[in-house]
């Protein structure tokens, strides 16, 4: 699809082995921790609002030339698969519309592809109602991951039943619990297409959602979907107004305000407790990771947030 | 002694369901920007039968702009684009001679235009929705409940209005150059999507009267684009400071 000439030959090159350099420090790292037999590292791989950007961007684009692509996010997934035993990938929503492809194809590709990488679970974005929760219907097989949202009451749609509040993943015997929370759809999203799909408060479903992971369900890690919005100057609820009101949530993938954070924001929760909140842009430009080290005995330590350009 | 048992087992076996067996010490955050990979020859099968079908269609150049069109700005070089497109069909539309206001949205312009050879996918991904053009009859004080949104946040944009925001309201308001008059009713073309309520439109719930045309917003677009083409004409970005400010 794309030449690989001489310079982007070089620039590759450039590009891996200053990777390599920074991963090789991280695996020291990692190995002086994972020496530690009672240690273990979970990585999660994120996008969010892919926008059914299939090809990279052109190269006389404004803003973003020959970035982004799934076949070259799928190729890097494919390289951390092979370095990291725990894997999570995930997606924070609006998978679709934005190029031709959702037009003619309506988010076949989009769906085949995520599959391919082994996306684990992804949330509802308001543009994923763009052709109404039929075409859902009609993509579903496509898609080999799980749909999560808690805050959408569907049970008087085709979709009742299909998306679940929650999931569990167990990983390397941790169980990392991932919930999904989305936007109110009136006002944003014509009626006709989200139907009867009902909203509930983000804030209260997240919070008794993300509890019953923890207690009833025994997690050890809780991840929030969120496809809020990043923050607003109004009141209106974003994953600030989430991570500042929660109790149970580690860790908030969001979406929907398209938001380059270069690094996690770290915010006090309702007990004081630090909730990290995240997002990669749009249109699969980035794919953000955060690597997690867990220790098995009960053992606290200062969890730290660092960052770094891979 | 089964009894006990059950006494015994049966709190342990809750608590060590409760009890957290790993806990979260570290974590470092990351990010690869996806730029100069190889591609994966998987994925890349699997996209080329889409892609090929659809570059065949896409790839034809349909238009020149002498320069760049963003979305950045009050008014906007992208936004007045859409709106010269939108009004080139509505001046066209043989059953309609009425003059009306143009009221859409930035948000709904999803991609920027590049400087030179403008593609149907240019066009495409600027305008991805598949929305269509209505024209609304709307009382004049709902026009200025439309103009009032329009100064609080900048998410509409407007062609055939004029006028001043100070601290957030509209002064001097100017319809097709003539007063504002909040007593008359107006014409107002926009996208289903908002006469819909989409944006929180409220102010184009219930009008007058209601004019579905059946042209979505791209076809006005790519309509435009074969017009300006077809009269070895280029798109000239422009702006003509029809909204100012005022402290």
């Amino acid at each position: 699809m794309e030449e690989f000439n001489f310079q982007n030959r070089r620039d590759f090159l450039k590009y891996f082995v200053g990777g390599a350099v920074m991963l090789s420090g991280f695996n020291t790292y990692s190995k002086i921790l994972l020496n530690d037999k009672k240690i273990k590292k979970l990585t999660i791989l994120y996008t969010n609002d892919q926008h059914s950007r299939i090809d990279p961007f052109p190269a006389n684009d404004t803003k973003y030339p020959n970035q982004g692509g799934f076949a070259k996010r799928a190729a890097l997934i494919k390289q951390i698969r092979k370095e990291e035993e725990n894997i999570l990938l995930l997606d924070a929503g609006d998978i679709f519309q934005g190029t031709p492809y959702f037009n003619y194809y309506h988010g076949e590709l989009e769906y085949k592809l995520m599959s391919q990488m082994g996306y684990d679970a992804t949330t509802l974005g308001n543009h994923d109602f763009d052709m109404g929760i039929d075409n859902l219907i009609t993509q579903w097989p496509h898609a080999g991951f799980s749909f999560i949202n808690c805050n959408y009451n569907f049970s008087d749609t085709v979709l009742n039943g299909k998306i679940v509040p929650h999931k569990v993943f167990t990983k390397g015997g941790m169980k990392i619990g991932v919930l999904g929370v989305g936007i109110e759809l009136e006002g944003l999203v014509e009626k006709k297409l989200y139907g009867n799909v009902k909203y509930n408060s983000p804030l209260d479903c997240a919070n008794s959602t993300a509890q019953h992971l923890k207690n009833n369900l025994g997690c050890d890690y809780i991840i929030c979907l969120s496809h809020l919005g990043y923050k607003y100057e109004n009141n209106k609820v974003s994953d600030i107004t989430l991570a500042s009101q929660c109790k149970n949530i580690d860790l908030v993938i969001g979406g929907h305000t398209h938001t380059f954070l270069d690094e996690p924001v770290s915010i006090a929760n309702s007990l004081g407790k630090q909730v990290l909140v995240t997002q990669v842009g749009w249109a699969g430009i980035r794919l953000g990771r955060i690597d997690i080290y867990f220790s098995e005995n009960n053992k606290k330590m200062k969890i730290e947030a660092g960052s770094e350009k891979i | 002694m089964i009894k006990l048992l059950k006494y015994f087992l049966f709190p342990l076996l809750l608590l060590s369901a409760c009890t957290r067996h790993f806990i979260p010490t570290q974590s470092k955050a990351s990010y690869y920007e996806i730029k100069q990979f190889k591609s994966d020859s998987i994925a890349n099968l699997r996209i080329s039968p889409y892609k090929s079908s659809l570059d065949k269609e896409m790839n034809t150049v349909i238009a020149i702009s002498d320069s760049a069109l963003t979305k950045d700005g009050y008014e906007c070089t992208l936004g007045n684009f859409l709106l010269q497109a939108v009004e080139h069909y509505i001046n066209n539309k043989s059953d309609f001679t009425n003059k009306c206001v143009f009221i859409f949205n930035r948000g709904g312009l999803r991609n920027n235009l590049p400087s030179g050879e403008i593609t149907k996918q240019n066009i495409f991904e600027l305008m991805p929705f598949e929305n269509e053009i209505v024209i609304l009859t709307i009382k004049g004080e709902k026009l200025q409940e439309c103009i009032n949104a329009i100064c609080t946040d900048g998410k509409l944009i407007s062609f055939n209005l004029s006028f001043t925001i100070k601290d957030k309201s509209p002064k001097e308001i100017k319809v097709f150059g003539e007063d504002f008059d909040a007593s008359k009713n107006y014409y107002v073309v926009t996208s289903d999507y908002h006469a819909n309520g989409g944006d929180n439109c409220t102010f184009f719930a219930n009008p007058i009267k209601s004019e579905i045309t059946n042209i979505k917003l791209r076809d006005a677009l790519l309509l435009y684009c074969n017009y300006l083409t077809k009269n070895k004409t280029h798109i000239s970005p422009f702006t003509n400071g029809r909204i100012q400010f005022s402290k």
